[in-house]
């Protein structure tokens, strides 16, 4: 592995005392690789995901230890704003959730909020972003449209451009095809696959053979604490934890 | 035991296939290799009989190896098996192949005795196959012990032996030819005794193969084409 973009140190995480979530996780995140996270509910794969872009805080009575270093800074860091580090580390969720407005104003709301105000620089990046979304062909002629008439692929799709938009570093799925028909799940792994290039992926996923198909790297979730770490392959074939082999084969933990 | 333990499953169905799947290779095994005893005896004994025997089995064995075929494709499109169950699923593919040769070179056998009886030459005593015959037919019942067991210590002993029975093989070729040499009346005969050597040869081979898969089901390891000072530490 390359320098690690992400590397979580040591890091233990709980909502409150008595109701520790997750605890020694060490992790290295490769650049423009698709990593997956996949373990049971309740094994704390998402809040491992909202502590990379700090969303976790908003959680009252937090507690973070540890560390996650983010290109070389740590984002816990006192001169760290989150917004900021949102932008660079964005987000998408389960459930698609557009926003109430047009297709075009969903896109180009991260760009706005970031302060731009051209037309012409927000109506390329819009597109561009709508493209690589591979969305642009079903919604170029509608762009005016509300959100909400999309189908659920196509809001997923839509939410993922406006995330790549405002040009992250760091792409985070949190289940991102959880809710959507077989053939949409494919569009979304399809996208991954090739937003690989421009992005770093971290991916949570309940669906194995989804980070089987779409992960360079894979780590196994028990209990707040990562079981095993290893390329997908290795991980799929040949895991070195028996825990980890019965999770994936199916087997009574 | 064959591979891990499958009850575990959550799914009581995908148990029984896996069930079903070990049962029948384990079935393929036995079958090829009361295949191969009937052959030998039917070469060294001089029984057409047996020989016949032989030659009609082999279509239970294709017939076999097809629907264990069948059940890996299906287990593969259906459950999509990972890690141990995985590495159970391709080793059972191959290992199917493997014993459906040796049930071929079975049936090779079968014929050269059949031929050899039929051509009323009671000269040969057979020495080499008798010599070659006792070591290949244990190493193939090794193998399928190590199979049904999931024994890496026996599948690797098996693995680094099979130089020993090219060794025979080499030496029993060897003093064929000599014989020849010596006897050219004895040609026609001989040759056919050559053929069911070779088959005996490569039996030896597809029952290493065997040993092979046994370790990668187990281990997950790939020990094919290592030399014997490449091979890992698996225990």
């Amino acid at each position: 592995m390359t320098a690690p973009i992400i590397e979580i140190k040591d890091l233990g995480l709980s909502y409150g005392p008595e109701q520790s979530v997750l605890s020694n996780v060490e992790l290295s995140l490769e650049r423009n690789a698709v990593t997956a996270i996949i373990g049971a509910s309740g094994s704390g794969k998402s809040s491992l995901l909202r502590c990379l872009n700090r969303l976790v805080e908003l959680t009252p009575k937090v507690r973070i230890t540890g560390d996650i270093v983010f290109e070389g800074e740590s984002i816990f860091g006192s001169r760290v704003d989150p917004t900021i580090l949102r932008q660079r580390i964005g987000m998408v969720f389960q459930k698609p959730n557009p926003f109430p407005m047009s297709i075009f104003e969903n896109v180009a709301y991260g760009l706005r909020l970031a302060g731009e105000k051209s037309p012409r620089i927000l109506q390329e990046k819009v597109e561009q972003a709508l493209i690589a979304a591979a969305l642009w062909d079903e919604v170029r002629d509608r762009l005016d449209a509300r959100a909400a008439v999309l189908s659920g692929g196509q809001q997923q799709r839509l939410v993922i451009a406006r995330a790549i938009a405002v040009e992250p570093e760091v792409l985070l799925l949190d289940e991102p095809a959880s809710s959507l028909d077989p053939i949409s799940t494919l569009r979304i792994e399809e996208l991954i696959y090739r937003l690989k290039q421009e992005f770093t992926i971290v991916v949570v996923t309940h669906n194995m053979q989804q980070a089987a198909r779409v992960s360079d790297w894979a780590a196994f979730m028990h209990d707040g604490t990562i079981v095993e770490y290893d390329n997908t392959t290795n991980l799929f074939t040949n895991p070195r934890e028996v825990r980890t082999e019965d999770y994936i084969t199916g087997r009574f933990g | 035991m064959l591979g891990s333990d499958h009850k575990q499953h959550i799914s009581g169905q995908f148990n029984n296939e896996l069930e079903t799947l070990k049962n029948d290779i384990l079935a393929m095994g036995g079958l090829v290799e009361s295949q191969l005893t009937l052959a030998v005896a039917a070469l060294l004994e001089k029984n057409s009989a047996k020989a016949i025997q032989v030659i009609q089995n082999d279509k239970s064995v294709n017939e076999l190896e097809r629907r264990i075929d069948q059940e890996c494709a299906r287990i593969l499109a259906r459950r999509q098996p990972a890690a141990s169950d995985l590495r159970l699923v391709l080793a059972v593919l191959k290992i199917n192949l493997d014993l459906e040769r040796v049930g071929d070179e079975a049936a090779k056998i079968a014929r050269q005795a059949k031929v050899i009886v039929e051509s009323n030459d009671s000269g040969s005593q057979f020495a080499q196959l008798r010599q070659l015959a006792r070591p290949v037919m244990q190493t193939l019942r090794q193998s399928l012990d190590a199979l049904a067991r999931s024994d890496v210590t026996l599948a690797l002993k098996i693995v680094r032996e099979d130089a020993s029975l090219d060794t025979l093989y080499a030496e029993a070729m060897h003093a064929l030819v000599q014989h020849m040499q010596d006897h050219p009346v004895a040609i026609k005969t001989v040759i056919n005794e050559l053929w069911a050597l070779k088959a005996l040869e490569r039996i030896g081979d597809h029952a290493s193969n065997l040993g092979e898969q046994v370790i990668y089901m187990v281990k997950g390891q790939d020990v094919r084409h290592l030399a014997a000072g490449e091979m890992p530490v698996l225990l």
